[in-house]
């Protein structure tokens, strides 16, 4: 669902960044402040949002139940008070990171959680690796001359793979090397050998953006001044190319890291529900179905820390690595 | 990708004999496009979305008169094909349209506004870049429901903060053209420029992040679907077939191939349409 | 071209061929692992102790197989012709791995669920006193005898020498503390279970007798009993409600291990009554359907519970065997005639609609042949299923009749508030059962809604259409409680016949067993030639095994694990 507009990263509104010596700590200060805006937008509509879908009470009772086992229930968890009470009691306890125990299964609902996440991270690590190591060869030699004629070919081969839908990929690759061949097993996270399909899918789906965008940022970085005056300083097309134009079409695609990470956290939930993989993401979408209103505030809480967290790091890796991103910001 | 869109950070590529290549692509994709949206259109006004008939379902192809053959409910293949085509593809549109609006509006806003509007904004918009869509629009459908319009809106809803982006970064930057310059500093007023001056000079941009934000709620809305938790019953949508058509893969394979045909199909052609244009209009800019 | 120039060249080139050699090999090693696996039972092995994958570059073949290294089981290259197997193949043994849709939402507390999805963790963990077998007939578990010696009273003899895994006995103190919980415990009988022992007023005993007193005449107590589960005394004092629930323990076949989110371990408890054939078993939750039988097919698990007809067009017969049994819960939609102008207040127009529908070619055709088509809120097991009344006959033209002498000559259109995905083919069934009530003339519009809605609309009578999905079934496999919910009393208020009332007083009321069957007859006669619903069908369980999997048997959705051998 990511757009592409990746790379146009505008110049943010972060002013008077002068020197990453003092400028970094008011920097990350500020990212603080965004990120607590930001965790209490969310889980405040969240929080609204969910109490409109239906009774947590009644959800936790079945369809068995007794009006006074519901009432019971309700008492309970608080939930006969009227909704502002309610809401800042979330709030508060939010605040202390406790957000109830989940409706179906009794447990601490973020516990439940951060058990899940270790999985996403380690699906979704294994998945930029990959991404990364079948991305930038292609990318660098795809964007080294575009116009060539097999290069030209698997451009479009990777243009119509961009056009897949991530669950398309990994329902054929369950098809076939599980079901058919019974090479990999379709679900779980048992074994080293159940990591081959959701890793590949996974990546399935991110490699081609990102090798369309490293490829075009080749492209362009091969036309650039610089290139051609190490070209003419008499490098060669392959030295111009490693060393020159990929560094910095890599640099170019930092702006793309923040995004592919949102766009990657929505494939995994796809990924992780064909997969049965137990991460955040099935965790979220079992929720969701069963309104686990604890536990979906809890996931969208850490999901969003864990996103911010990273995307505040790599721009601050970026800011190091590349001073262009910091002329950019004044 | 609109890699090369941007006109306010990047360089201007100076690639000859390449434009070629991005004419071409425009055609293919608008051809294939055009093709996609008359048959699903065709089959809308004329056609129907097939009756279920239990007795005579998964027929092969070309039995009693079903070109495709039938789905697992005895459904007319083709028919239901095109309808869902009409149904995904109407709802992608709807939804890129209220994209489009919702975040022209915060973009042009944004950099038009005051620095302190202007903070407030492009802070929101970045925040809401960095959140996942998918985990948004998972969590909201599940509250105001499935089908056909709680669906588009939750997608447009959802996906407008990176369209808001790039209109934010194009119109910093055309404020800073003369003839904007020359008729703020005439006295016209702000508004008068921004529908004047302003939105025609965004118009390119708008129709390039259109074909990819078609592109992208295409496949959103046949993801979840697919999950279940997009399309109702018995509606006709790309997700829902690929979802029922996943357990005959062996058995019945055109029920899942050809769903997923038709999104790879519509999602390329939307791709090719964009990058076609976003070239078409760098050239032009030059 | 230039002479220095070669050196870059090939350093770059050697770069990306190397990436290429490492991209290459991982997925040359994954493809060998996944070869050598010798047996998908022995890759679960593997996988569960640690895997470790040990990989040596080079052309030749890498061969990998799982073997015992200090007490880890790993994945080593493997000797070419040395093949030994870790475990030797011994007749009984070996670990049974269950995929579910859903674990039990109480975790292993026995009381805060009844039914699916807890049934099938439950019946490895616990017994009840009475159980019933697949004719629909009481059949003793923990309990070998039980007389109704008054009115109000029963006694009950109990299984000797069982004891839970805890080492407790079981003994007349154990159930007489259960039914105390149940019914005295200011939480306990609160609980779901304890809806349905409601009307015990006491209990007693000692040694292998229990007697226990009811409030008003109770001639059907052993059957609410089938629901219980008995919970060791001691055990549940120390741990409460809540410890019980992560440390389960019964007299059934299994201990658990551990209680994961998404899956349980268990481990045989031979000094059961019911000792199991294998050594472990786990429990997976797998929601989709579709992912079940994927995972049953790629060697994860042994059986795959509640599958769809769809599902198993792809299974392999000679490999897996698929296993129907007709569940004793009919499928229907629920006409509401409490709320407003509806077609369906007139009861020609819900005959004529339970005229219209092709319930044969559903069965056939949705569900491969083995529901049944309804025509009343009972299967044969239940208690209380009325056998004289006939089908509802496939008679478009006679419904087309009966609602033209409604007032309806031209039909009418209707909404109904339905969820899917409970049972098999439930979505396709709803399609179905439109279509052909559209060839009578009325749109029947389907909303689908997610179960959660469902339940604030029922709880509240809140529903905007004029009919909603709803399933007959019971706990305890009497007719009285589906009954009850379609009467003027019922909890959902949705449907009222003053018919009914004085039958339902008769069911209650009834001192012995014959009267308030005879009484429950009638009251599925009334509820024939005055539908409150439109009966559909009764459903199915579709369960498919792994070809090794050996006495596997679905009584009801109970299991009897111990009789399970995988190998």
């Amino acid at each position: 669902m990511t757009l592409h507009s990746e790379k146009l990263s505008p110049p943010p509104a972060t002013s008077g960044v002068r020197w990453w010596g003092n400028s970094f700590v008011r920097v990350i200060l500020g990212r603080v402040g965004q990120l607590a805006v930001l965790l209490w937008g969310v889980s405040t509509l969240l929080f609204f949002l969910l109490r409109f879908a239906g009774d947590p009470a009644l959800i936790m009772a079945g369809d068995n139940a007794t009006s006074e086992f519901v009432d019971e229930i309700r008492v309970q968890y608080g939930l006969d008070r009227p909704l502002f009470v309610q809401y800042f009691f979330f709030l508060w306890h939010a605040a202390k990171l406790d957000f109830g125990y989940s409706l179906a299964s009794g447990l601490p609902s973020l516990d439940l959680v951060l058990a899940q996440l270790p999985w996403t991270i380690k699906l979704s690590g294994l998945a930029i690796m990959l991404n990364l190591l079948v991305a930038i060869p292609l990318g660098a030699w795809l964007g080294q001359a575009p116009e060539r004629r097999t290069r030209n070919a698997v451009s479009s081969l990777v243009f119509i793979l961009q056009g897949t839908p991530g669950f398309v990929t990994g329902l054929l690759l369950i098809q076939f090397f599980a079901v058919k061949l019974g090479l990999f097993p379709s679900i779980g996270s048992e074994g080293t050998l159940s990591w081959v399909l959701p890793t590949l899918t996974l990546t399935a789906f991110l490699a081609p953006r990102l090798t369309r965008v490293l490829a075009s940022n080749v492209a362009e970085a091969m036309q650039t001044d610089f290139v051609r005056t190490a070209r003419a300083a008499g490098a060669s097309e392959s030295q111009v190319l490693v060393r020159h134009a990929l560094p910095n079409a890599l640099l170019g695609t930092a702006a793309l890291a923040g995004s592919q990470l949102s766009y990657l956290l929505s494939g995994a939930i796809i990924t992780e529900t064909i997969f049965a993989w137990p991460g955040l993401g099935l965790l979220l979408i079992d929720s969701v179905r069963t309104l686990d209103f604890p536990v979906v505030q809890a996931s969208v809480f850490v999901v969003a820390c864990f996103v911010f967290f990273v995307n505040t790091s790599v721009e601050m890796l970026f800011r190091i690595l590349d001073p262009r991103l910091k002329q950019r910001t004044k | 990708m609109t890699v090369e869109l941007d006109s306010t950070i990047g360089r201007m590529i100076r690639r000859r004999g390449a434009y070629a290549n991005s004419s071409t692509k425009f055609k293919v994709g608008s051809c294939i496009g055009a093709l996609l949206v008359l048959l699903a259109a065709g089959n809308q006004l004329f056609g129907s979305a097939g009756e279920v008939d239990i007795a005579s379902k998964r027929l092969p192809p070309l039995t009693d008169g079903h070109l495709l053959g039938t789905d697992h409910l005895g459904r007319d293949l083709l028919s239901r094909l095109l309808a869902s085509m009409g149904w995904s593809f109407s709802i992608a549109l709807l939804a890129a349209v209220i994209s489009l609006t919702i975040g022209t509006t915060v973009g042009v806003l944004a950099a038009s506004s005051t620095k302190i509007g202007r903070t407030i904004l492009t802070r929101y918009i970045d925040l809401s870049i960095s959140f996942p869509e998918l985990i948004l629009a998972v969590t909201i459908i599940a509250v105001i429901g499935r089908g056909f319009l709680p669906l588009t809106l939750t997608l447009g809803f959802v996906s407008w903060p990176h369209l808001a982006r790039v209109v934010y970064a194009q119109t910093l930057g055309l404020w800073t053209r003369e003839f904007v310059l020359a008729a703020k500093l005439s006295g016209v007023r702000p508004m008068r420029i921004i529908l004047s001056h302003i939105l025609p000079g965004l118009r390119n941009t708008l129709l390039v992040m259109f074909a990819f934000i078609f592109a992208d709620l295409l496949v959103a809305e046949s993801g979840l679907s697919f999950l279940g938790i997009g399309a109702l019953l018995g509606d006709p949508s790309l997700g829902n077939m690929l979802a029922d058509g996943r357990r005959f893969i062996f058995s019945s394979s055109l029920l899942m191939l050809l769903p997923c045909i038709a999104v790879i199909l519509a999602v390329t052609s939307a791709n090719l349409i964009g990058d076609g244009l976003s070239s078409r209009s760098k050239n032009a800019t030059r | 071209m230039q002479v220095n120039a070669g050196q870059p060249k090939k350093r770059r080139t050697l770069i990306f061929r190397g990436l290429i050699a490492v991209m290459t090999t991982a997925l040359f090693v994954s493809g060998t692992v996944a070869q050598a696996a010798p047996s998908p039972k022995a890759g679960a092995a593997c996988s569960k102790a640690e895997a470790k994958v040990t990989v040596k570059s080079g052309k030749k073949a890498l061969k990998l197989t799982c073997a015992k290294v200090k007490g880890h089981l790993i994945w080593v290259a493997a000797i070419p012709k040395v093949k030994k197997p870790v475990v030797a193949p011994a007749k009984l043994g070996g670990n049974f791995r269950v995929g579910v849709a859903a674990l039990p939402t109480g975790k292993g507390n026995p009381f805060v669920g009844i039914g699916t999805p807890g049934i099938y963790t439950m019946a490895a963990i616990y017994d009840s006193l009475v159980t019933i077998n697949e004719e629909g007939d009481l059949v003793p578990s923990l309990a070998t005898k039980w007389n109704q010696t008054s009115d109000t009273s029963w006694t009950l003899t109990l299984r000797d020498g069982v004891t839970f895994s805890n080492g407790e006995k079981f003994d007349a103190s154990s159930v007489v503390s259960t039914l105390s919980y149940l019914t005295q415990d200011p939480v306990g009988a609160k609980t779901i279970v304890a809806a349905e022992v409601n009307n015990i007023s006491s209990v007693s005993g000692s040694g292998n007798t229990v007697t226990i007193t009811t409030k008003t005449a109770d001639s059907i107590l052993p059957r609410k009993l089938t629901v219980v589960w008995m919970v060791a005394p001691k055990a549940w004092q120390t741990l409460g409600a809540a410890g019980y629930a992560l440390t389960p323990i019964g007299t059934g076949p299994f201990t658990v291990t551990e209680w994961g989110a998404t899956a349980i371990s268990l481990q045989a408890n031979k000094a059961s009554w019911r000792s199991p054939k294998v050594d472990t078993m786990q429990v997976l939750q797998i929601p989709d359907p579709t992912a079940r039988i994927q995972a049953l097919q790629s060697g994860q698990i042994d059986l795959a519970v509640q599958v769809g007809p769809d599902e198993t067009s792809e299974v392999d017969r000679k490999k897996f065997q698929v296993v129907y049994d007709s569940f004793p819960q009919v499928m229907s939609l629920a006409f509401i005639t409490t709320k407003g102008d509806s077609p369906l207040l007139k009861k020609e127009v819900r005959l004529a609609l339970n005229y219209a529908i092709n319930r044969d070619s559903i069965v056939n055709n949705l569900l491969g042949g083995k529901g049944t088509a309804a025509n009343q809120g009972s299967t044969k097991l239940v208690f209380g299923y009325n056998s004289n009344l006939s089908k509802y006959p496939y008679d478009p033209t006679k419904a087309k009749a009966l609602l033209a002498t409604a007032g309806f000559p031209t039909g009418f259109s209707i909404s109904a508030d339905v969820t899917v995905g409970s049972f098999p083919a439930d979505a396709d069934i709803y399609q179905a059962v439109a279509r052909d009530l559209k060839r009578i003339g009325v749109t029947l519009l389907l909303r689908q809604i997610p179960f959660s809605e469902w339940l604030g609309l029922y709880s509240t009578n809140g529903w905007k259409g004029q009919a909603f999905g709803l399933s007959w079934n019971s706990n305890t496999l009497d007719a009285r409680r589906a009954i009850g919910l379609f009467s003027c009393s019922g909890p959902g208020k949705f449907f009222c016949n003053e018919d009914m009332t004085p039958v339902l007083t008769e069911i209650d009321n009834a001192s012995s067993e014959s009267a308030r069957k005879a009484a429950l007859l009638k009251a599925a006669e009334i509820n024939y030639n005055n539908p409150p619903a439109l009966y559909i069908v009764g459903q199915v369980d579709i369960n498919v095994l792994g070809s090794a999997v050996k006495g596997f048997k679905n009584v009801n959705r109970y299991f009897p694990y111990e009789k399970i051998t995988v190998r």
